[in-house]
């Protein structure tokens, strides 16, 4: 279970004026730029939550305050039982991350770019062997997992990148467009192994910004834009909040009305 | 109990670490070669300038060996002149008297003529006129026609102390000053330099050896944004800097230990004897340079964990550790154009105390136990507190997304 409590992030805008991260509210401060603003929600365990939003809506701040690589302004973010702002490693212990546009190790074999991960988070012996043999089937990467990532396809990266995110089994596994740029066949590992995560009982969130995508997977959808919520529910409730019958104009609906009334 | 849990914990975590930065250090092959091939390019450089050394300075001994021979007209005129001559190395022949005439020809180069009557007035105490017969256009016998005129000065002076002296008369009235030659050849004053130039190479290997790896496990694995998931894992900032940085330190240990050991050989092979110097290095020594050289690497292994953390990028880190490498240059420069500059604070400050102290143990000056220790724990008190702030920063979002 992942809970997001009153999350709001601000970053200092550079001090010329030239450039300005587009979509992004300049609230009252000035020189100040909101990524976040007053985000709450609970993950549960078994489900896959789809996280939906414009390029620069705040995507990939609100994961990076999840796995405590960025300190919130205000408000917390809690695995479990830990707070991730005062006990940042006993949480990401628990967590499976996929930053996005992540690198391997190219003078690293596949399977030793999983391996060093697996024991980072504390595996050993038989049991790491295991889990990673197991990863590389579910992944059909066994044509790649004694190759140096050198010259990986950007699907072959995706998959290593994958399978060290969460050689360690975590319980939470949180995933930046991890479809991103994949080719059918890799888009529906990824897609299966999602599946089998949530059968397993764990909680999965991942951001994308491909509807189709969004709707085939997830159990619940939060749409974000401009560092606000600005619906989540299921499928049916996203569809309601957006007064469309598809998701792609449910979810235009939403961000443009929002957009009037930043305006306005 | 739960401490001693810990450090276990943190020791396994920079074993994980470091074994995974040699890896993969051993498969980056070229840089591995480039960085194995500086220690091997600083000894060759060394050894290279050192035999130049010494093959000019044979040349010139080669020509000095000559002795120096003089024609003498009437030598067993003034035998004691002609004892003194001799005594200085000057090959005197006795010739008859045509010398004159054989100068003229070109058949002797230069001649001494001591006049006929010149025993009488020496025993008599008058001045004797020597003419010394040479042709000014012959630019080779500048030097030997000189020698013997210095030596016949000096055996003038020596004649007419003993002179006044027998008559109770003070020399040094007749003789307001004199000079004592101090020769400093400049071979020897050369092998100086080269042997002086030795702290500078080896230091400047501490302080590069690893420069481009310390650069590639931080800036650069930023660069290549596998940063970011390495610190979402659960390992500590401390584990992770301290592994990384242990590589770095056993990698330039390493250079070092192939410089020193080519040095040995070096010492061994090359004949630095002839070069005047004492040069009796031995291994032992240069294992004392080795054991100070180590607490050097301590000191810029972590400095150049902490320039490129703050380096924006890999050529960024480049471009720092580029400058970087003047920090030594600056004592090094400054004692090496004022090699007797020394106070005794030298030794409490990096790099110019280790400069001396390698200096003192290539050319057997005073060494001490002490000063090993004081290099030691400054070092180490710098290196802990630059990998301190490293590891304080590492997590920060400044330093993960530049924000």
């Amino acid at each position: 279970m992942i809970r997001v409590e009153h999350l709001s992030k601000t970053f200092a805008a550079k001090k010329t004026g030239g450039f300005k991260l587009p979509g992004l509210k300049k609230s009252a401060a000035p020189n100040v730029i909101t990524a976040l603003d007053d985000v709450s929600f609970t993950l549960n365990d078994g489900e896959i939550t789809g996280l939906l939003g414009l390029n620069g809506a705040g995507k990939s701040t609100l994961m990076r305050l999840i796995y405590g690589l960025l300190q919130p302004t205000s408000g917390d973010v809690w695995v479990n039982e830990h707070q991730v702002s005062q006990n940042p490693n006993a949480a990401r212990q628990q967590l499976g991350v996929l930053p996005d546009d992540t690198g391997l190790y190219k003078r690293l074999t596949a399977r030793e770019n999983i391996r060093y991960f697996g024991e980072l988070q504390g595996l050993q012996g038989d049991a790491m062997e295991k889990s990673i043999t197991q990863l590389i089937d579910w992944l059909g990467m066994a044509n790649i997992a004694e190759r140096r990532a050198e010259g990986f396809s950007l699907g072959e990266r995706m998959k290593t990148a994958l399978a060290r995110a969460i050689v360690h089994q975590p319980q939470h596994v949180l995933l930046d467009e991890p479809t991103n740029g994949l080719d059918v066949i890799t888009t529906r590992a990824v897609r299966r192994l999602l599946h089998e995560l949530k059968q397993q009982g764990r909680c999965v969130i991942f951001s994308s910004h491909l509807m189709h995508e969004v709707s085939g997977l997830c159990d619940r959808i939060i749409v974000i834009s401009h560092g606000k919520t600005l619906a989540d529910g299921n499928l049916e409730a996203i569809l309601d909040a957006g007064k469309s019958h598809n998701l792609e104009e449910a979810f235009i609906n939403l961000v443009e009305s929002q957009q009037e009334l930043h305006h306005a | 109990m739960r401490n001693s849990f810990k450090l276990a914990e943190l020791l396994t975590k920079i074993g994980i670490v470091f074994r995974k930065e040699w890896r993969d250090a051993l498969r980056d092959n070229k840089s591995l070669r480039m960085t194995l091939l500086m220690p091997v390019y600083f000894v060759g450089v060394f050894v290279a300038s050192s035999l130049f050394i010494i093959h000019m300075s044979n040349q010139s001994k080669a020509t000095n060996n000559e002795p120096i021979k003089l024609a003498v007209v009437g030598a067993e005129q003034l035998p004691s002149l002609i004892d003194w001559l001799q005594e200085r190395g000057v090959q005197v022949d006795a010739v008859g008297d045509d010398a004159y005439q054989k100068v003229e020809k070109g058949e002797l180069g230069y001649a001494l003529v001591i006049p006929k009557d010149a025993r009488e007035k020496f025993a008599t105490g008058e001045s004797i006129e020597l003419a010394l017969v040479f042709d000014a256009t012959n630019g080779k016998l500048q030097g030997p026609i000189n020698f013997v005129r210095q030596q016949i000065w000096s055996w003038n002076g020596r004649m007419g102390s003993l002179r006044l002296l027998s008559r109770g008369i003070s020399p040094g009235i007749a003789n307001p000053v004199f000079i004592r030659d101090l020769n400093i050849a400049s071979d020897e004053k050369m092998g100086f330099f080269v042997m002086a130039s030795l702290p500078m190479l080896l230091i400047l290997t501490a302080f590069m050896a690893s420069v481009g790896f310390s650069a590639d496990m931080t800036a650069g694995e930023r660069e290549r944004r596998s940063l970011e998931s390495l610190l979402i894992t659960p390992a500590s900032s401390t584990a992770l800097v301290l592994g990384k940085w242990c590589n770095s330190f056993s990698l330039t240990l390493m250079v070092v230990l192939v410089e020193v050991t080519l040095l040995i050989a070096a010492f061994a092979y090359v004949p630095f004897k002839e070069l005047g110097l004492r040069v009796d290095v031995s291994p032992l020594e240069l294992a004392g340079v080795f054991v100070v050289l180590a607490s050097l690497a301590l000191l810029a292994t972590a400095l150049q964990f902490l320039i490129s953390l703050f380096a924006r990028s890999f050529k960024d880190a480049q471009t720092y550790m580029g400058l970087m490498v003047f920090i030594p240059m600056v004592p090094l420069f400054y004692t090496l154009f004022n090699p007797s500059a020394y106070a005794d604070w030298f030794r409490w400050v990096p790099v110019l105390g280790h400069q001396v102290l390698i200096k003192d143990l290539l050319l057997g000056g005073n060494v001490n136990a002490i000063y090993f220790a004081q290099l030691w724990a400054v070092s180490a008190v710098i290196a802990i507190a630059f990998l301190a702030y490293t590891i304080r920063q590492l997590r920060k979002p400044k330093i993960v997304y530049g924000v």
